[in-house]
């Protein structure tokens, strides 16, 4: 076969054009659930004491997180720094050791996988970094960089092949196949991203974890390479978890959109729902900061005390309980659990009724 | 109208590099009155840091170098000032706050230190007098607990309390022109929110003027009387807040108000500029634009545009428009 063949039971990544293989099928699950992350939970050991070797403390960067991502489908996890939206996203992959919980991915836990089982389970996971500048080798020719998980997984059969193949990548992220004797130096930060997404999309990955992806960007890159990332969702199906401080662009991104706080999940509900009546407090807030670029519209806006705890002095109760403007005695005592309030949405408040807010704008007058 | 606390006329700042001189700055004008405020946005590397940096006669040097034009500060040519005047100036009359708190901030001294500094420097205050004003400005940039404050080393506070620490300094001498440089961008939202209230607060407080930059127009609108967008080195578009987003006349500034997604709708694409900012050292001829421009004819690969007015106030370097 021209397209290649695997050493695996894979589907091939890439349709090539004159490839007898079919485009990557979407995968077939039985739950039409790709993952399903429970209680996810990090904490990183704080040492100290005289020898520095003593566990003092614990950062509790992720506490218990769980949701659901379909095939083909976009979850964006947003929050501000530090609230463990990375640290998730770099735990479905295993790259940092979650503490508990479980990861089940296609059917299998992968937090019960060996190194092997995982190392073949990782070709259907990729990650795009924030910083283009800091994912790519200077010392790697482009072809080299995309080649690099075909070379892992053994795809390519001849060096033919394997430049045909990454050809075919640069085209598909809208680059041309003369760029493949280049170095990253020669390109510009929207153009190293689309080869970070080269490279990631090469094995194949039924889950792409998108870290700040477009952050780093300028506006008019910005969108280029949002709607990039979408033409390949829409091509080959796959999932993306789309972590960003964004939420412009997680609007026009996201199917689904988690709101995090101090290592919890507080609010995750379908795109709409959340924009249109956001139920948690924080969320509220969070949208009512974003400066709107419309001079015309000085919307009214919920401006949060304080700063976000650290995490490794977490508040008791509900994390978000300092800050929150409508925080009552039994908010510092007890942890809201994340329920299920209406169609899809669910709430990690104790009064998460839908407050009366205009859109984006203050909450109306509490009684 | 007497004359503006401001007036920026073609100034030129170009880059001497062994690769050929960059002309990062060029030929840009504009002017603002006492107590307003102008925003300067644009994409990375349009220069909009280096036209900052030249009003404090702080630009790199080598292989930065202002080649011609004049920045009148209060009947001052700042372009031809010599040094001691000019470090009269900075931190007193004119203030500058940085994205980065962090890298303005000495961690070898306390808050307090770093703010009386300026008061020691400029005001011939006693020490003791000078820690008591750097407390009241921190009080003054909604600190809780301003002594405390005071007596920290930068690290032990948070990016927001920087921030304001860094503001306060900024602000202690009472200048007449405050430039901020991304003052947000290092920050997360909800702090962000917090940090925009309060330079509008203490810009209403004390009338001071305020050159904001950054690249979110977000921000602009929330905070800015008159906006200078840029691209590669040169103004494009200069218009009072509303007018420029409301209707955008240089196809540079439609396509980049398009760029930006709304948090409100949502379309199914979204809308981009095509095609990359120019290499500045290799600059198109005519319109620097004109590469990347749906209305691009051939005297804009031949020509610069030229500025028109559009009588209201604003002006727009577009060959579409004249």
């Amino acid at each position: 076969m021209p397209g290649g063949t695997d050493q695996t039971t894979h589907p091939s990544p890439i349709a090539l054009p004159q490839g007898e293989e079919e485009p990557r099928p979407l995968p077939a699950l039985s739950t039409g659930k790709l993952l399903q992350v429970r209680d996810l939970t990090k904490h990183f050991p704080i040492t100290g004491g005289p020898a520095g070797i003593h566990t003092i403390g614990q950062v509790r960067a992720v506490d218990g997180v769980s949701f659901d991502l379909a095939a083909a489908e976009t979850l964006a996890l947003v929050g501000e720094s530090g609230c463990g939206k990375s640290t998730t996203g770099r735990m479905l992959l295993r790259l940092t050791e979650p503490t508990s919980g479980s990861i089940d991915f296609a059917g299998e836990n992968l937090l019960e996988l060996g190194h092997r089982a995982l190392r073949r389970r990782r070709r259907e996971m990729q990650i795009v970094f924030q910083d283009p500048y800091a994912s790519l080798s200077p010392r790697q020719t482009v072809e080299d960089i995309i080649a690099e998980p075909l070379d892992v997984y053994r795809v390519c059969r001849t060096r033919a092949d394997r430049r045909e193949r990454v050809s075919e990548l640069l085209r598909l992220v809208g680059l041309e196949a003369a760029h493949l004797r280049r170095y990253p130096f020669e390109f510009s930060g929207g153009q190293r991203q689309r080869i970070a997404i080269a490279r990631a999309l090469a094995p194949g990955p039924r889950l792409i974890v998108a870290d700040e992806p477009v952050s780093a960007l300028d506006v008019s890159i910005r969108s280029q390479v949002v709607n990039l990332l979408q033409d390949l969702q829409d091509r080959f199906g796959v999932a993306y978890l789309f972590i960003s401080h964004d939420l412009a662009v997680v609007r026009h991104i996201a199917h689904r959109i988690a709101v995090m706080y101090l290592g919890r999940l507080v609010e995750l509900a379908d795109r709409d729902a959340l924009f249109d009546a956001p139920h948690h407090p924080y969320t509220q807030a969070l949208l009512s900061a974003v400066p709107a670029p419309d001079p015309e519209r000085k919307r009214a806006r919920i401006i949060l005390h304080g700063d976000v705890p650290s995490p490794a002095r977490v508040p008791t109760g509900c994390h978000f309980h300092p800050r929150c403007p409508i925080a009552q005695p039994v908010c510092r005592e007890s942890v809201p659990s994340l329920r299920t309030v209406a169609d899809g949405r669910s709430v990690a408040c104790h009064f998460a009724a839908p407050f009366p807010i205009d859109r984006y704008g203050a909450r109306a007058a509490q009684p | 109208m007497s004359a503006p606390l401001l007036a920026v006329d073609d100034l030129r700042v170009h880059l001497f590099t062994p690769r050929g001189v960059v002309r990062a700055v060029d030929g840009v004008g504009f002017s603002l009155p006492a107590g307003a405020s102008l925003g300067i946005v644009g994409e990375s590397g349009c220069g909009k840091t280096m036209t900052a940096l030249s009003l404090m006669r702080l630009i790199p040097s080598p292989p930065a170098r202002i080649v011609s034009g004049r920045i009148m500060f209060d009947g001052e040519d700042i372009a031809a000032l010599g040094e001691a005047r000019l470090r009269e100036l900075r931190g007193d009359a004119i203030a500058m706050i940085y994205q980065d708190p962090m890298t303005t901030l000495n961690p070898v001294f306390t808050v307090g230190e770093q703010i009386a500094e300026a008061v020691r420097l400029h005001r011939d205050a006693s020490r003791a007098a000078a820690l008591a004003r750097a407390t009241e400005m921190l009080e003054l940039v909604g600190i809780a607990d301003p002594a405390r404050c005071a007596r920290s080393y930068p690290h032990q506070l948070s990016g927001g309390m920087r921030q304001r620490a860094v503001i306060a300094m900024a602000l202690v001498c009472h200048p007449k022109l405050l430039i901020a440089d991304e003052p947000t961008t290092a920050l997360d939202v909800t702090i962000q929110a917090q940090i925009l209230d309060l330079m509008r607060r203490l810009q209403g407080e004390m009338a001071t003027a305020i050159i904001l930059i950054t690249h979110d127009l977000g921000v602009i609108a929330d905070l800015v009387d008159t906006v200078v967008v840029m691209y590669a080195g040169k103004v494009v578009e200069r218009a009072p807040v509303r007018r420029l987003f409301a209707t955008p006349r240089h196809p540079y500034t439609q396509g980049l108000l398009r760029s930006v997604p709304s948090l409100d709708a949502r379309e199914h694409r979204m809308r981009t500029i095509e095609g990359a900012v120019p290499s500045a050292l290799a600059m198109p001829p005519g319109c620097r634009f004109h590469p990347r421009c749906a209305l691009a004819r051939d005297i804009c690969r031949r020509e610069e545009p030229p500025v028109v007015g559009d009588g209201a106030g604003g002006e727009a370097a577009c060959w579409a428009l004249a």
